[in-house]
């Protein structure tokens, strides 16, 4: 079963359980994250997925279970979340940027605060990153000012900003206009073929297919299925999987 | 079936109407409220009493109607849609002048002596030292209070903000205590029960401790508000960036908070500066005391009312402001909740 090399796991996660209230959102969810491994995760709406996710960095308080990244137990009362933390970029639908700070600033805040470097240095970076996703020009202007896609891809760079090991995005394109999906999903893309570990919660296929190596399925807090995208979508073995592919597709 | 489609030989429905257009009415709407401005102009010179205190029922029922009377006729004018909007001001404006005129000439006031009772130049300069003394006196206060509710009003918010269970039950207790408390027993007993135990405090610590004291609690319901007002997602966009407590509340929360919270802020410092006033009952001579004790010493009104000049010309500009802010953050808000 365990045929990865352990130096390369970067999460591992076991008997995930999460409860809300009486509400058994995740039921045992075991699976690995290599490195440099695009897994994209699927299923129906209230199936668990963003709560996966977010367990995953801690933002949702797992009830039971083992989640390790990088071999750190981040279960255990002894770490410092934010340390791990830093080490994993986020990624929300809603953006979430800091609506009080220019594009630039918001992606120098954390390196500036958390990793404690310099100010010309952060600048530096910032303006690094606003080039990757074709945002240099908009660097001194407010999100309100940006548009959607604009904002998603600023919240990209101000997660790479603090060079984190591992990208989450959790439906990164769901309140997107139709029309800046592509920008957005061509920055992930390219961060994919630059071997960033990523986890996506999304149903963007056509991205599936191009960028993700695998794929979980997730249904009913149970992880149902997971395979390569093109098994799961050509030869799906559940009929949880199959239904759900037949309706999307 | 085709009787109920329109076509060009339908009669407009609108006949009715245009028959009524055509038809010169008997009276005119005008004519109306003419009439009546000179019904209320023969009233007033003829049945009105003459000038001096009311002294039977039936002299106070003739002002009384004629007071509804004018105000009838006012509403009349104001409610017609067809009047321009000039002649509407100038009435309303009228009657104002109206009952100002009554009041005038009912009230048995000593009206000519009203410069020299109110306005009174050489009183006012004889009394001039102990008021601006009072003057500063009070500003002293107010600045010292803003600064005190600040600074504990915004600690208190920022513990409650980390909604602590039991920490919330003494902030909660200690918000309602000085909410629950009028501010003048929580000053007299700070400053004539508190010396029974030996603790001993100087009138004007006294007063910014009571004043303080009360204002924080207003204070931190305020930031409070304010930091929850910032939507939660930008909560997590924090912690996801590695970001602790307080680096979120420093760096993320207060900035946006300040925003939304500096329209009621300066409001409540403008309260907790009117409340300067109470001091006086503990034995500082503020602005209002200065001009009290100046009233009582040369017998004359003039530095009371100096000193409620200077209460206006010190608080219109701040409530002023306060509303400028309230406009200026509706069209800020938007910036907030992106």
């Amino acid at each position: 079963m365990n045929t990865f090399d352990t130096k390369d796991v970067m999460i591992e996660v076991i008997d995930l359980h999460k409860y809300f209230k009486d509400l058994h959102v995740l039921k045992g969810i075991n699976t690995k994250i290599t490195r440099s491994e695009v897994v994209a995760v699927m299923g129906p709406s209230g199936g668990g997925k963003s709560t996966f996710l977010r367990c995953l960095n801690r933002l949702e308080e797992p009830s039971s279970g083992h989640i390790f990244v990088e071999g750190v137990d981040i279960m255990s009362p002894y770490i410092d979340i934010n340390k791990v933390r830093t080490e994993i970029g986020m990624v929300f639908q809603s953006f979430n940027l800091f609506p009080h700070l220019t594009a630039l600033q918001n992606i120098k805040l954390a390196p500036m605060n958390v990793r404690k470097i310099s100010d010309e240095e952060a600048t530096d970076r910032g303006y690094k990153l606003l080039d990757k996703v074709g945002l240099r020009e908009k660097a001194n202007v407010y999100p309100e000012q940006l548009s959607g896609g604009q904002q998603q891809r600023i919240a990209i760079a101000r997660a790479l900003a603090m060079q984190p090991q591992i990208m989450f995005f959790d439906e990164p394109t769901s309140a997107l206009d139709p029309e800046m999906i592509g920008e957005v999903l061509e920055v992930m893309e390219n961060m994919a073929t630059e071997g960033m570990t990523m986890v996506v919660v999304s149903h963007e296929m056509g991205f599936i297919r191009e960028a993700a190596s695998r794929v979980l399925f997730l249904a009913d807090g149970l992880l149902v299925e997971e395979g390569a995208p093109e098994e799961i979508f050509n030869n799906p073995q559940h009929n949880r999987t199959k239904d759900f592919l037949s309706k999307i597709l | 079936m085709t009787e109920n489609k329109p076509t060009a030989r339908t009669p407009s429905r609108l006949q009715d109407v245009k028959k009524q257009t055509e038809r010169v009415p008997l009276i005119r709407r005008n004519a109306f409220v003419y009439g009546f401005l000179a019904a209320l102009i023969i009233y007033a010179v003829l049945i009105l009493p003459p000038s001096g205190s009311l002294t039977s029922i039936f002299q106070m029922a003739v002002v009384a109607l004629f007071v509804l009377l004018c105000f009838a006729w006012v509403v009349l004018i104001l409610t017609d849609e067809l009047k321009p909007k000039w002649m509407k001001t100038v009435f309303a404006f009228a009657l104002l002048g109206v009952f100002g005129w009554l009041f005038y000439r009912y009230s048995e006031a000593q009206w000519g002596d009203m410069i020299f009772l109110f306005f009174n130049v050489e009183i006012i300069q004889k009394a001039w030292p102990t008021l601006t003394k009072g003057f500063w006196t009070t500003i002293q206060l107010a600045i010292s209070v803003a600064v005190l509710s600040t600074v504990l009003g915004l600690i208190i918010a920022v513990f409650r903000s980390f909604n602590n269970r039991i920490l919330n039950i003494f902030i909660i207790a200690y918000v309602d205590f000085f909410r629950a408390m009028p501010i003048i027993v929580l000053l007299i007993i700070i400053y004539y029960a508190l010396p029974f135990l030996g603790i001993r405090l100087d009138a004007m610590l006294a007063g910014i401790i009571g004043l303080g004291l009360n204002s924080s609690a207003y204070v931190s319901e305020i930031f409070r508000s304010g930091i929850q007002s910032v939507k939660k997602g930008q909560i997590e966009a924090a912690h996801a960036l590695g970001l602790n407590a307080m680096q979120t509340m420093r760096l993320v929360l207060l900035p946006q908070a300040l925003r939304v919270v500096m329209p009621p802020l300066v409001g409540n410092y403008v309260a907790s500066a009117k409340d300067t006033a109470l001091c006086s009952s503990i034995s500082i001579i503020e602005l209002l005391k200065a001009g009290l004790s100046e009233q009582s010493l040369l017998a004359n009104p003039s530095p009371l009312i100096f000193s409620t000049a200077l209460y206006l010309a010190m608080f219109v500009p701040l409530t002023r402001l306060s509303s400028v802010l309230e406009v200026r953050m509706k069209a800020g808000v938007r910036r907030i909740n992106v």
